[in-house]
């Protein structure tokens, strides 16, 4: 097992702040989508433990791993781009690091890379995300959908930290295309994310509360996270 | 939406899965409970490991689901499942449930019916869907005696496996469930309920219990006679969705040597049997990387008795502070502990002090053979009080046998005795000081010296708790009490016969279950459905019963002799304490269970 304190001399700890995050990339799939943001990260922390990677505590009165993920995913979406932030205490060659992290992860949560921090979360502003309504009538489902985000202004209610907010939808996002497949139709969308989120289910839920036709439900995939520049997050 | 959906879909760490078609035994290991609850009990661990550790065993865990999900479930026609396959209930070769608590047997019944299976036993023709139940519960199983097939007494380890070789073997020789049935009564720790006969007295008390031609007259409980060599798990199904005892636990030892008379696991687990102290830390440390837990605690009913808790305590303590491990210690007496031990002791412990006095005055700790004494509470608060701590919380229980209204101003005229003594301490730490005062119901238990004593009746109850409020003169006091009514029933259904079978089941149809849960308590329809089936409260809890009427357990046998629980019923009402098991052997019998230690229970 790890021993963390060993070297936690107030030497070494300036030198492990001074280097940058080691960011952690990795998909959420399949059952997976039903373990919570506050779940994942007892999991994720469990996970390193017993990989014996030596993760840096943060030095307070109550140590804890320090970990920080860039853009928390709502429960029930999946994800093929998840990102978390770490430090360690001893140099770990990356390849070893993901391979040893893969073996004690969930079979659901897959680490793909793993690289020092680049970008700041802060620069965040977008993410891509494919839509699947499940429907026998793909064509007609898509077609009432994109009438729907055609609509001049889309008034939505968001629960916030202070109570509830009217706010129009429609300058959040952008749909990118879609596909239509053997059990349904496919959105992509670009939605505003990081600091200022907007969530898909905002716009799906009004969506189905006005339509109860052929929907036999809806999956949301995130596909992608971009920073200001419209580039992508790493 | 579904509530918290991480209970449902399986999947987590060190889940164990299978090739259905490679094994010949399919057992479901359910616990009548949610996932949160059933996810923290040690014993499924336990035997979730020791099944799965044979090839031709595949265990897999059931839960009752919330109310949300089974909503969700009858809607879209979905059976309950296990987590592991995810397969229906009705594929199940054996169902096991693990008896906890009487208010989650109808949980029970409730289980079997999403799964897809019939609820009473004489409706399931064939050796597939096998009901088994175990657990402290089983003591008495009376009540479920229409519902299940085949009862385990005592501990599980050696007879679970037992009974899943002669299941196989069963199958393979295509027998009848009646055949397996008569076959499994043989081995020892089985009762089969439907080969007994029980007839009643025109007052409605049980006149005898008999056995059937070739089956044994007396069914004896199982035990593990070897502790230290015994099996436990080396991993923990590590759930995603954070369970109420969510971290690594080694069991220190079975048994307890105190003889608190109103306690039922300290004779039902009798004799006591430790661990040595070197498996128990191999045992955490295993456990600790197996699952990356970052907490770790000690199972036992008694830890401070431990014979080498001093040891243990210090080598664990060493261990976590090295590895980031939050060792949870449950409240020890530490009057007797070395300085250096107590440092270390402090550094870990975060929460304050607990006690559990039971009872008010030392006369009624006479009764009940609590051995605590005013002493003991006042030298550890001060030990605590010097440490820092500002708060205490006492525990205690209202309806004991012999109790007063005496009795009851004692619990409160404790509480400020601690106040003033605290506030006499020169060297007290800064802050206001806090004394929690919980109490909860008393409720008689089978083979426990008060197994023959009636429950006080609910409104008595609710005057004694009223009576201490009025008591209550500090504002640093803080009372704690719950509406009794949750332990009526469990007075009734722990004491019960068979025929509150058909109460159990009119009960649940007319949706008692969950009923440990008080949103999902209905009292008023337990009482329609002992009405209609013409029995009431008054006969099953609050009767004192006579010393020689036939209890309903009176065929079990727990190693416990009923002349030694009729001995500790007439001391308790003379207030006379019995020694524990280390300092005087009190001849309860349980010594007979460890032949091959020449009954020597303890050092």
């Amino acid at each position: 097992m790890n021993k963390p304190n060993a070297f936690n001399t107030a030497e070494n700890n300036r030198k492990i702040m001074q280097m940058p995050n080691i960011r952690i990339f990795y998909k959420k799939l399949g059952r997976a989508k039903y373990i919570s943001h506050l779940d994942l990260m007892r999991c994720m922390q469990r996970s390193l433990k017993r990989a014996g990677i030596p993760v840096w505590y943060t030095q307070g009165f109550n140590p804890h791993m320090y970990m920080t993920f860039a853009l928390p995913l709502s429960l029930g979406y999946e994800s093929e781009y998840e990102i978390m932030d770490l430090r360690i205490t001893e140099e770990m060659d990356f390849d070893k690091l993901k391979e040893r992290f893969n073996a004690t992860l969930p079979p659901d949560i897959r680490v793909f890379k793993v690289s020092l921090q680049d970008m700041k979360p802060q620069t965040i502003k977008k993410a891509l995300y494919a839509i699947t309504f499940m429907s026998e009538n793909a064509n007609k489902v898509a077609s009432d959908f994109e009438a729907f985000c055609n609509k001049e202004s889309i008034v939505v209610t968001k629960k916030t930290k202070k109570g509830e907010k009217q706010i129009d939808i429609k300058p959040e996002f952008e749909i990118k295309g879609n596909k239509i497949t053997d059990n349904g139709v496919t959105f992509f969308m670009l939605f505003t994310a990081g600091e200022r989120n907007f969530n898909p289910s905002l716009l799906i839920d009004l969506f189905l509360s006005g339509y109860d036709k052929d929907i036999i439900g809806v999956s949301v995939l995130r596909k992608m996270i971009y920073n200001s520049q419209n580039k992508e997050f790493i | 939406m579904v509530q918290k959906p991480g209970r449902y879909v399986g999947g987590e760490l060190n889940s164990v899965i299978k090739n259905k078609d490679e094994v010949k035994v399919r057992f479901a290991f359910c616990f009548p409970d949610t996932y949160e609850i059933g996810m923290s009990h040690l014993g499924m661990k336990i035997l979730y490991g020791i099944l799965n550790e044979k090839d031709y065993i595949w265990c897999e865990r059931v839960f009752a689901p919330w109310m949300d999900m089974e909503s969700k479930l009858r809607e879209n026609d979905i059976k309950l499942y296990a987590l592991e396959s995810l397969d229906a209930l009705s594929e199940f070769d054996i169902i096991g449930f693990t008896l906890q608590y009487e208010l989650s047997y109808n949980n029970i019944l409730n289980m079997l019916d999403m799964g897809g299976v019939a609820v009473k036993a004489k409706d399931r023709k064939g050796l597939k869907n096998l009901v088994v139940a175990g657990g402290p519960c089983v003591c008495n199983p009376e009540p479920l005696a229409d519902f299940v097939d085949i009862f385990i007494l005592g501990e599980g380890e050696e007879i679970d496996v037992e009974l899943c070789e002669a299941y196989k073997n069963a199958k393979e020789k295509n027998m009848t469930k009646d055949e397996f049935l008569f076959e499994a009564a043989k081995l020892e720790g089985i009762y089969v309920p439907s080969l007994y006969d029980v007839s009643y007295n025109p007052d409605g008390t049980v006149k005898e219990i008999k056995a059937k031609d070739g089956v044994p007259k007396k069914v004896k409980k199982r035990i593990i006679k070897d502790m230290t060599n015994l099996y436990y798990p080396d991993k923990f199904v590590v759930p995603f969705v954070e369970a109420v005892h969510d971290r690594a636990v080694i069991e220190l030892m079975r048994g307890c040597i105190r003889g608190c008379r109103f306690c039922q696991a300290g004779y039902i687990y009798r004799p006591l049997r430790e661990k040595s102290h070197d498996v128990l830390c191999s045992q955490g440390k295993a456990l600790c990387e197996n699952t990356g837990y970052e907490e770790m605690s000690l199972s036992s009913l008694s830890t401070s008795d431990y014979s080498e808790v001093e040891t243990l305590l210090s080598d664990l303590l060493d261990f976590s502070v090295e590895n980031n491990i939050n060792l949870s210690l449950p409240s020890l007496r530490i009057d007797n502990f070395s300085e250096e031990l107590l440092d270390k002791v402090k550094a870990v412990r975060k929460s304050g002090l607990t006690f559990a006095p039971e009872a008010g005055t030392q006369r009624l700790r006479d009764v009940i053979n609590k051995n605590i004494t005013e002493e003991d509470i006042f030298k550890s608060c001060k030990i605590a009080f010097e440490g820092g701590y500002t708060s205490v919380k006492l525990y205690f229980m209202l309806g004991l046998p012999t109790e007063t209204m005496a009795d009851c101003e004692g619990i409160i005229d404790l509480a400020q005795r601690i106040i003033g003594f605290y506030k006499s301490l020169e060297n007290r730490p800064k802050g206001k000081i806090n004394v929690t005062v919980s109490v909860s119901t008393f409720v008689p238990k089978p083979f426990t010296p008060f197994q023959w004593f009636g429950q006080d009746e609910l409104e008595l109850i609710v005057k004694k708790q009223h009576h201490m409020k009025d008591c209550i003169t500090s504002k640093n006091i803080s009372f704690k009490y719950h509406a009794s009514k949750t332990s009526v029933l469990e007075a009734v259904l722990a004491r019960g016969d068979r025929r509150l079978g058909e109460v159990i089941y009119k009960a649940w149809q007319k949706g008692c279950y969950l009923d440990g849960w008080d949103e999902h308590f209905y009292f008023d329809r337990w009482l329609e459905a002992l009405d209609e089936c013409n029995l009431n409260v008054r006969f099953y809890a609050n009767r004192t019963r006579s010393l020689d009427e036939v209890l309903p357990w009176s065929h079990l046998d727990y190693g416990i002799s009923e002349a030694f629980l009729k001995r500790e019923w007439e001391k308790a009402q003379n207030a006379e304490t019995t020694p524990n098991c280390r300092q005087k052997c009190a001849g309860c019998g349980a010594n007979k269970l460890l032949k091959n230690k020449e009954g020597k229970c303890v050092e």
